[in-house]
């Protein structure tokens, strides 16, 4: 009988479909003449042939953003610990973060992208716009962090913003990183988004809003005003019960996303893969 | 694995190694389907893939500045994430003492049609089992997630000559678990070998 184990590559190549014109005639030949030869090529082949069957594996949507969601989470976690400057906080960490969200939610909504409503009249949803500026958009975009930042590492990130000439800082908390949110954040968001009053936002007046032109009346008009790549499609914004309505846009750990309002709430889409991103379950 | 991805890998691990975070989350999109291809294979179950997937990347955010840049970082990524996975799954020892469940990799009942369950038929389930954690790795990485087998072996970290002969070896021990759990194919090949 032929020596099989010294010729692996060969029989094994056979199998696969993968041999010379030459070695299948030889790996043949080895067949016909030798029972156990062509039990071991059975073998490799019977076996190849079942794993082909099997599908590649794909992530679903909620599988990916679930995913997305853990290890940014989990990043945020790494760079807190290794911070020289982060400090034991044992009691007060989980409250101290759970405030410092909402008051993000809060700031964000107010100060990151400047509400603007209308002035007089009832608040409906065709009245929300939000003032967003190519600047700042760009800024949030090029200082991806934790949204958590001790005082230090905040400052540095608004000498940044300042450097870009994006926005003042001066009414800014320490500890928030404008334009950039957390999944906390836009839990956060969701809730005041539904009741949305005067009390939640700074109103601006016509001359304001004049100078900060272009104010984006709506999605189109803001993707073409600043050439942001909102390349969600009608299918990824099919994910969003009813009419949503575009709400602007922020970044999560540098990456673009797009908020709309629904009749459920917050909506998060990120920008060009249109992947859910928020809520995630 | 092209050349220009083995190149646009090693110029977003070099961005996100000089603090890009945008940088990891290209890497992270572009292979994060593939390193679920390769968890949801040994671990068996979308969810526990899940976790190993994500402690892959975490690993892989953690410790890149390890990465040397001899091997493709896919090659790095992989062995991280076999690691990862033959990791968690010693310690839930799940591997060689629990059954398999009836029926394994369960479909995302929030998945939209087109999506694929890819579960596997519980044979094939069952007969891989029965393959020992250096024969199933191999068989995993060569045979399902066609990987070259030079590269099976860099991640493996065993010569190639090596990885030839398990994956030679565990493709027989299949064949032989799958023969013994369906006459049908035993006497298939019985008559082929007649």
């Amino acid at each position: 009988m032929h020596n099989l184990d010294h010729d692996l590559d060969l029989v094994a190549a056979y199998a696969e479909g993968s041999a010379s014109r030459a070695d299948a005639a030889l790996v043949d030949e080895w067949i016909s003449t030798c029972a156990e030869c062509a039990q071991e090529f059975e073998s490799q082949q019977f076996a190849i042939d079942s794993l082909r069957l099997v599908e590649p594996a794909v992530l679903s949507d909620i599988e990916r953003a679930r995913l997305h969601r853990g290890v940014r989470e989990a990043i945020a976690e790494v760079q807190l610990e290794d911070s020289p400057r982060a400090r034991p906080a044992p009691a007060t960490g989980r409250w101290l973060k759970l405030l410092t969200g909402a008051a993000a939610a809060v700031l964000v909504l107010v100060v990151t992208f400047g509400v603007v409503l209308p002035r007089g009249g009832d608040t409906t949803s065709d009245d929300l716009a939000f003032k967003t500026t190519q600047t700042s958009v760009a800024a949030a975009t090029a200082a991806p962090s934790a949204t958590l930042a001790t005082n230090d590492d905040t400052m540095m990130a608004e000498s940044a913003a300042d450097a870009a000439g994006a926005y003042s800082m001066s009414a800014v908390p320490p500890v928030v990183q404008l334009g950039e949110l957390t999944h906390e954040d836009l839990a956060t968001l969701s809730a005041p988004i539904e009741n949305f009053n005067a009390a939640n936002a700074t109103p601006l007046d016509q001359d304001d809003r004049t100078r900060e032109a272009p104010l984006p009346a709506d999605r189109e008009a803001y993707r073409q005003a600043v050439e942001q790549p909102l390349t969600c499609t009608e299918e990824g914004l099919s994910l969003i019960d009813g009419e949503p309505i575009w709400f602007g846009i922020a970044t999560i750990d540098g990456q673009l996303i797009e908020l709309f309002r629904s009749e459920t709430g917050l909506i998060a889409l990120e920008a060009s893969t249109c992947v859910l991103v928020f809520p995630t379950d | 694995m092209t050349a220009s991805r083995a190149d646009e890998d090693s110029r977003l691990v070099e961005r996100f190694l000089e603090g890009n975070l945008q940088a990891f989350n290209e890497l992270m999109a572009a292979h994060e389907d593939r390193v679920f291809g390769l968890c949801l294979r040994v671990m068996r179950d979308r969810e526990l893939a899940l976790d190993a997937v994500q402690e892959t990347f975490i690993t892989v955010y953690r410790k890149a500045g390890k990465f040397t840049g001899e091997s493709a970082f896919s090659t790095w990524l992989y062995r991280v994430a076999t690691n990862t996975c033959y990791d968690q799954l010693r310690k839930i020892k799940r591997h060689a003492a629990d059954p398999l469940p009836e029926s394994t990799d369960p479909a995302d009942p929030h998945s939209d049609a087109a999506f694929t369950a890819v579960e596997l038929r519980p044979d094939l389930q069952r007969a891989l089992a029965t393959l020992g954690p250096e024969f199933h790795k191999a068989i995993v990485l060569a045979d399902m997630e066609a990987l070259p087998l030079q590269q099976v072996a860099e991640i493996l970290g065993v010569p190639v000559g090596t990885i030839k002969s398990r994956v030679f070896r565990a493709r027989r021990q299949l064949a032989d678990a799958l023969r013994n759990q369906n006459p049908d194919a035993q006497r298939r090949n019985g008559d082929n070998d007649a």
